[in-house]
């Protein structure tokens, strides 16, 4: 590095990224400009098509604006609007009315548990996945996998003919995928290993008759064989049903049943058994633990129970009261990568992941020292000596004090990449430590069965007859030295039942140069979730249905389905039979009042679990409706440390020691693999809005990378130049045991040094049509004894590749005069030592009722107001905005506010934005608790999904187009800020009031290259003084009464000066008909270039039209789908917010009598809820106020309304959901009425810590923030070793 | 010194000025009639496949208007019934009202097939506009406001603008057309213009009406 590198003394604390802490001068220029190179007469074209030559004069594009005008003139005459039809229903049925959603409970069965969800229904059109409200795995939330679900539904890529393998003369073409009958399709496939095309593969469009009378035909044959002739490869679906048809097919096969899944917690699942017996599954009550430390363990993330544990997390994160600043929990986090668990990290440690066996064994030897006996004590004789990890010493002394002192609510928590010495040292060490509360311990309620080595050995020696695939990706993702393709090919009979096309199912189907070879093999689609009948488990094992909410879009069956045909189970053994034979409804003849007769195999799983022998009819209607049968789940159970736990530990533990080698320095470089935050294994790789979804961390979207610190690329030279970092990325090759890939290199700050993160799932050769989807495929480096730590050989290369990522994108601008970049004295995020909060707060007399915090930041206000007016007149022109200023302007939102307006009942004379007063009863706001939010980005993709925002394609984004209403902005920061107090001089803020300087505590780090990350959900703040309005010169950005800031999409035409005047970048531009062209062909040619060109010159004059009709289908009908040349922004999804009032008011007009109004305690239904709340509290506080006022609410909930005293509408909390809030697996987000005293979101913007972002601006922003609290150790030195 | 003008420039001169400025008139009077709602929409009243009247049905016979448009009093939309609700009466194997009739061929036809009748839409409201018949006909407003004297019409046709101009005067001035929510369908009922005003003001009284004159009331 030069002398000058501003990296060697930065001067910030908040950073997004490299980039801007060294403020280079690029950097500078990229941020000031919202659209990079394009404040141009050639708005709508690229950098790269001008590069091209392309030039348009003054003369032709006259020419062609005068064309344009001549044809909108004749088209414009002789307008008659179009004939439109209504298509009725010729018979309607009993559930829907047009018009309204309805929501079904079901479940999406995936690996580890399945996750229970409501799935919202336009008229048969599943739209939108939420959390099952009533179930703990879920809460009513969901992760971003499960809001993402629905979109594969409707994808353009799924299989949708049964396609048999033919030999023959091979017909060029593509498969055209929109053309109803396809008799017989080519496909191009890809060597997807070493990036070319091999071949060209012609299938037949066959059709399911064909394949049963063949499948009949085999499966005859194979029964008779036995022997393990037939295979089946699946994932782990958590189905009891398909377990019962497994039981058969292994019974009258002799299949043999192979379960693969290549993030499985092998590990774990190996150490339960050594440890405690029997393979078991592991829940941990966050909720209830006080210490936790996390080994490479992302159980916010990647965790397929991630729901359950965010919501616990979280739940001892809240502030509510003051001083539980004091009792919050404390996470140490020790990883070999960024993941969002380390972002919410109070300490967190990089250690590359080979290197974390070493800490643990010093930690376990630090913690018998300290008197913790048991099983570990025996376990810690047998550990080495001799091992001493490069930590700081504090990290093993004061993390083991302060697990020994919370013993009985401490947790340590291994993650599935680390080896099975760390998950049994671990736990051991929770059973030292007391796991009773912690932990809640079940039976593993993963499919049994053999391994994918057995299989690929079976294969190998010709023993397999027939292989059925069941889903899944097993060309791509199985080990590499296993060679699955190889052994794959010597079955005569493969089978591949999945839902798209994708490697697995292109070899299925062959390949051109030893056509002979091929024969028989078939690829057929199977149902997608939302498609097909069937029950599984979820997480804790509690027993849950899955139904479907649509009639298979592609003529598919569901696996349970084909293997019941297959094997014919129960006797059913063709299609017509299997799917009876899944579950069967006989209704009664018309008239006639008895329940539907239901029979089959989900019905008599049911039965079976819920125990009920005779009519248990009503019992399934109930837990079809329900979604779960209630109790299901079995009770944790009590775990005791067996006796042979510690048989051949030592072997485990020098199996782990070994990982690192030689140490991990700059020659010996370590890789680690691990889910990846969007597209897990591979398994969403066809999802468009989840590959464009940027990373929570590195903010890549379209892309992975190889992720490595700056010192790792310092001292290879690579990936950084000087002192910012390399764009485009360098690519370099990475080899081990003589695999290799090529993968540009990403820098982090904060990841541990000669370590390489890689994260799985991309590849360039998917079949698909997202627009330029890719990413690197890093399977060929995993292999079976590198599953996710291994040694790798990195050789730099000379090629480059743009990564793309969000991070600096549309961030918030604070000073015109520093675009984009964000001073020291920021106010943006607020992080606070969680000790300096609850020391504030017991100086102030700590009062345990939040509602206290309320009348006392709101007394004082008063105290202050006088003297605040007073200040503003003395210091005129050269005042800053405290917080309390800043409050006190708002016409609804804070008590003083309200006050005020209820006094003076004027206009806002000065308030040049609103002219008028806000005087709906109605009024928004929002408030989002940084300590919560663990920036798991779900509300992104929730959001997308309710408000039909389209996704834009990688070059796109690369521009700044991304069309995402709600983002999650991620700083990087060195140094806490200091909590805020009224106690001191007004207008105290970060910002504004030099002397909060000086007694500013240092907390480290400080170091640049190790910094904490803390994530912000940034949309429309909904200002009430909205500097996007005053600029508009259609008036398309208007305000309403309620507070809304809205943006009328009729009015706009596409100035954007709304967006360039926007301080928080939220606004977003249509810059072409994302919603309505070919999602893979975004870009429009144009008159001075074709942007579409392909490679071989040959081009497409007009960019085809046409959205796949499949994935309008996913289109909310409540939200207007915007055109090209439109504005676009969060409307705090008014939608709901207007179907929640107008439900409201159309039940409360209903029960209206003529002269009054009936209170929801007053219905027949909402007099059921009320009494059964009554009933619930202590008899004593029966006749209290509360009580009646939670029992009220609850009748309001119930019913869908409240009313007022004078007969107004209001809405009690929960009745109105944003998309966001709903979603939020940890509660993040509040949203309600501002106006209304009682609610929720009331109470959180009355605490002192609720501050605004950019609220010096005076644009009185409806959303405001709860800073993020670090609950520090001081025993942690950090900063000095 | 040469004549510049002609004797009679000064006339064309004016004539020409106020052939410009009828002109001008023309062309903004041929806007106001040709290109407003008031022309381009009302009046639209295109053969349907099926000639129902709703002067027999909601007029002569006295139907209520849910028995056929049932989701009007909880959906946004009213709904067109279903072949089904149809059937109820002209089945031939049931009630058998006009069962043979050439005329309910299509029905029968869709009822028998399951396919949809394919009736022509006559009121449109732009996609970017949520009107809620529930909401409307729960606060008292009646079908015959927006929908004209539907009772009367043996086709129907569109009878008044649903322009949002229209739609926001209405919502200025609600208490002109607000009546008692048991007489939403009672299309026959006459007022005086007093009792009208009077009882608009109770019923807006009575429910808090405030009807939304923002974007967000009708806009999403």
């Amino acid at each position: 590095m030069s002398q000058s590198n501003p990296l060697e003394k930065p001067t910030k604390s908040l950073w997004r990224s490299l980039d801007e802490l060294a403020d280079t001068p690029e950097f500078r220029a990229r941020a000031a400009e919202e659209f990079p190179g394009f404040a141009n007469i050639y708005e709508s074209l690229g950098e790269a098509e001008l590069k091209d030559g392309a030039s348009l004069d003054r003369r032709g594009f006259m020419k062609l604006s005068a064309a344009a005008l001549a044809l909108s003139g004749v088209l414009a005459s002789g307008c008659r609007r179009p004939d439109l039809k209504i298509l009725p229903y010729a018979r309607k049925p009993e559930e829907i009315t047009p018009g309204l959603p309805n929501f079904y409970a079901t479940s999406i069965p995936r690996p580890g548990g399945a996750f229970p969800v409501i799935v919202e229904s336009h008229e048969g059109r599943p739209t939108k996945v939420e959390g099952h409200p009533e179930l703990a795995v879920s809460q009513g939330a969901t992760d971003v996998h499960a809001q993402a679900s629905v979109l594969d539904l409707y994808s353009p890529d799924r299989l949708r003919y049964v396609e048999q393998d033919i030999d023959g003369n091979l017909v060029t073409g593509e498969m055209d995928r929109d053309q109803k009958q396809v008799l017989y399709t080519v496909r191009k496939v890809v060597d997807f290993r070493n990036n070319k095309r091999i071949s060209r593969v012609r299938v037949e469009a066959s059709n399911w008759e064909k394949f049963d009378t063949f499948i009949a035909g085999l499966a005859k044959e194979l029964k008779a064989k036995k022997e393990g002739r037939l295979r089946i490869l699946s994932g782990d679906i958590p189905s009891p049903s398909l377990r019962a048809v497994r039981d058969h097919l292994e019974k009258e096969f002799g299949a043999v049943w192979h379960v693969y899944e290549p993030l499985a917690p092998q590990a774990f699942t190996e150490a339960t058994t050594r440890v405690f017996g029997q393979p078991l599954k592991a829940l941990y009550r966050f909720d209830v633990a006080d210490r936790i430390l996390s080994l490479d363990a992302d159980f916010l993330g990647t965790d397929p129970n991630s729901v359950w544990n965010q919501r616990g997390f979280a739940k001892r994160r809240r502030v509510d009261a003051p001083d539980d600043a004091a009792n919050m929990n404390r996470l140490y986090v020790v990883e070999s990568a960024w993941s969002i668990t380390g972002t919410m990290a109070d300490h967190r440690l990089k250690l590359p992941a080979a290197l974390i066996v070493d800490y643990l064994i010093a930690l376990a030897n630090k913690l018998v020292d300290k008197k913790l006996a048991g099983p570990l004590a025996d376990a810690v004789k047998l550990l080495p000596k001799n091992v001493q990890p490069n930590v700081p010493g504090y990290w093993i002394d004061a993390v083991a004090d302060d697990l020994i002192k919370h013993q009985g609510k401490a947790l340590v928590v291994a993650g599935p990449t680390q080896p099975v010495a760390v998950q049994v040292l671990t736990l051991l060490i929770n059973e030292a430590l007391g796991s009773k509360d912690v932990i809640e311990y079940r039976p593993s309620t993963a499919l049994p069965g053999a391994s994918i080595e057995e299989l690929v050995k079976a294969m190998d020696t010709g023993k397999v007859d027939m292989l059925l695939i069941l889903d899944g990706n097993p060309v791509v993702n199985a080990p590499a030295d296993l060679n699955f393709v190889e052994s794959f090919k010597k079955v005569p009979h493969r089978i591949y039942a999945g839902l798209f096309y994708n490697e697995t199912s292109a070899v299925t189907s062959g390949d051109e140069e030893q056509p002979s070879t091929w024969r028989g093999t078939w690829h057929l689609p199977l149902a997608h979730y939302l498609e097909c009948w069937g029950d599984a488990e979820t997480a804790d094992g509690t027993y849950v249905i899955n139904q479907p909410l649509i009639a298979p879009l592609h003529n598919s069956r569901s696996a349970l389905e084909l293997l019941i045909q297959i094997s014919n189970f129960g006797g059913a053994g063709n299609y017509e039979l299997a799917k009876k034979k899944v579950l069967d409804t006989v209704f009664a003849g018309p008239g006639d009042n008895a329940l539907p007769k239901v029979s089959g195999l989900v019905f008599d799983t049911f039965r079976k679990r819920a125990k009920i022998d005779n009519d248990a009819i009503p019992a399934f209607r109930q837990f079809v409706h329900k979604g779960f049968l209630p109790n299901s789940a079995p009770a944790p159970m009590p775990v005791k440390v067996a006796a042979d736990a510690l048989t051949k530990f030592d072997t485990v533990v020098k199996a782990a020691l070994a990982l690192k080698g030689n140490g991990i320095d700059k020659d010996n470089l370590e890789v680690t693999f691990r889910a990846d935050y969007s597209l897990l294994d591979g398994r969403f790789a066809y999802n468009g809005w989840l590959m464009e979804w940027p990373d929570p961390i590195t903010k890549l979207s379209w892309d992975n990378a190889a992720i490595i610190s700056p010192k790792t690329a310092r001292e290879l030279g690579i990936g950084l130049n000087g002192d910012q970092v390399k764009v485009p990325h360098q690519i370099v090759e990475l080899e081990t045991e003589g695999r290799k890939i090529k993968i540009p290199v990403f820098v982090m700050p904060g990841h541990p040094d000669f370590s390489i993160g890689l994260t799985l799932g991309y590849g360039p050769a998917r079949i698909s049509h997202i627009p330029s989807g890719g990413g690197f495929d890093v399977y060929p480096l995993r292999g079976i004894r590198n599953a996710y730590i291994g040694k790798v050989k990195l050789t730099p290369t000379r090629e480059t590749y743009e990564l793309i990522s969000t991070q600096d994108h549309g961030s918030v601008v604070r000073e015109i005069d520093k675009v984009g970049v964000i001073p020291e004295d920021r106010e943006i995020i607020e992080e606070h030592d969680a000790a300096a909060v609850a020391a504030l707060a017991k100086k102030k007399g700590g009062k345990h009722d939040p509602s206290h915090d309320a009348t006392h930041t709101h007394t004082h206000d008063k105290d202050k107001k006088s003297e605040g007016d007073h200040g503003a007149d003395e210091h005129a022109g050269h005042h800053h905005f405290g917080r309390l200023e800043q409050k006190k302007g708002f016409q609804a939102g804070y008590a003083v506010a309200i006050e005020a307006r209820a006094q003076e009942k004027r206009r806002y004379e000065l308030d040049l934005a609103r002219p008028e007063v806000l005087d709906s009863q109605f009024q928004w706001g929002m408030v989002i608790d940084l300590n919560a939010c663990t920036g798991c980005s779900v509300c992104m993709i929730a959001c997308q999904s309710e408000n039909n925002i389209p996704i834009v394609g990688r070059e796109e984004v690369r521009r700044n187009r991304e069309m995402y209403w709600i983002r999650l902005d991620r700083y990087f920061t060195t140094k806490l800020t200091e909590p805020y107090s009224s106690d001191h001089a007004h207008g105290h803020g970060h910002g504004d009031d030099s002397k909060g300087h000086d007694d500013k505590k240092e907390h480290a780090p400080t170091d640049w290259e190790n910094p904490r990350i803390v994530t912000q959900p940034v949309a429309c703040v909904h200002c009430e003084q909205a500097p996007c309005e005053t600029v508009c010169p259609v008036n398309a950005a208007v305000h309403s009464p309620e507070g809304l800031n809205l943006q009328v999409y009729n009015r706009c035409i596409g100035t954007r000066y709304c967006a360039n005047n926007c301080p928080y970048k939220v606004r977003r531009f249509n810059w072409f008909n994302f919603n309505e062209r070919q999602l893979d062909k975004l870009r429009v040619p144009t008159f001075v270039g074709d942007v579409n060109a392909q490679p071989n010159g040959k081009s497409d004059s007009l960019t085809p039209k046409g959205t796949p009709e499949t994935i309008r289908m996913q289109k909310n009908p409540d939200v207007t789908v915007r055109i090209r040349g439109v504005m676009e922004k969060c409307t705090y999804c008014v939608q709901r917010i207007e179907r929640g009032k107008s439900g409201a008011k159309i039940k409360a007009r209903s029960l209206a009598t003529v002269e009054g109004y009936v209170r929801p305690e007053n219905t027949p239904t909402g007099k059921l809820v009320y009494d059964k709340v009554i009933n619930e509290a202590p008899v004593k506080e029966r006749n209290s106020e509360k009580v009646k006022a939670a029992a009220r609410k609850a009748a309001a909930l119930a019913l869908g309304y409240d009313l007022t005293v004078d007969g107004k509408i209001i809405t009690p909390d929960g009745l109105i959901t944003p998309a966001c809030q709903q979603a939020c697996p940890s509660q993040a987000i509040t949203f309600g009425n501002v106006a209304d005293t009682t609610s929720e979101v009331y109470r959180l913007k009355q605490l002192e810590r609720d501050y605004l972002l950019l609220g010096e601006l005076n644009t009185k922003p409806r959303t405001s923030y709860l800073p993020r609290l670090r609950n520090l150790n001081p025993a942690m030195k950090e900063g000095g070793k | 010194m040469p004549v510049i003008f002609s004797r009679n420039a000064d006339s064309l001169i004016r004539h020409g000025a106020a052939g410009v400025a009828i002109s001008a008139v023309l062309v903004v009077a041929g806007f106001y009639y040709y290109m407003l709602p008031s022309y381009t929409r009302v009046g639209y009243a295109p053969d349907q496949p099926v000639p129902f009247s709703h002067q027999i049905h909601a007029g002569q016979l006295g139907m209520d208007c849910r028995y056929c448009h049932q989701s009007v009093e909880e959906s946004p939309h009213a709904s067109v019934p279903a072949s089904q609700v149809c059937m109820n009466c002209h089945n031939p194997e049931k009630a058998n009202v006009k069962g043979k009739s050439p005329l309910l061929a299509l029905v029968q036809e869709s009822y028998k097939n399951g396919n949809p009748v394919e009736w022509k839409r006559i009121h449109q409201l732009p996609h970017y506009a949520y009107f809620n018949h529930a909401l409307h006909v729960k606060s008292g407003v009646s079908c015959v406001s927006c929908h004209g004297q539907i009772n009367e019409m043996k086709v129907v046709y569109h009878a008044k603008e649903l322009s949002m101009g229209w739609c926001l005067n209405c919502h200025n001035h609600s208490h002109e057309v607000l009546r008692e929510p048991t007489d939403v369908y009672n299309l026959a009922l006459q007022m005086t213009p007093k009792e009208q005003l009077e009882k608009g003001n109770q019923i807006k009284d009575r429910f808090k009406l405030n009807p939304p004159q923002n974007c967000q009331g009708c806009h999403r």
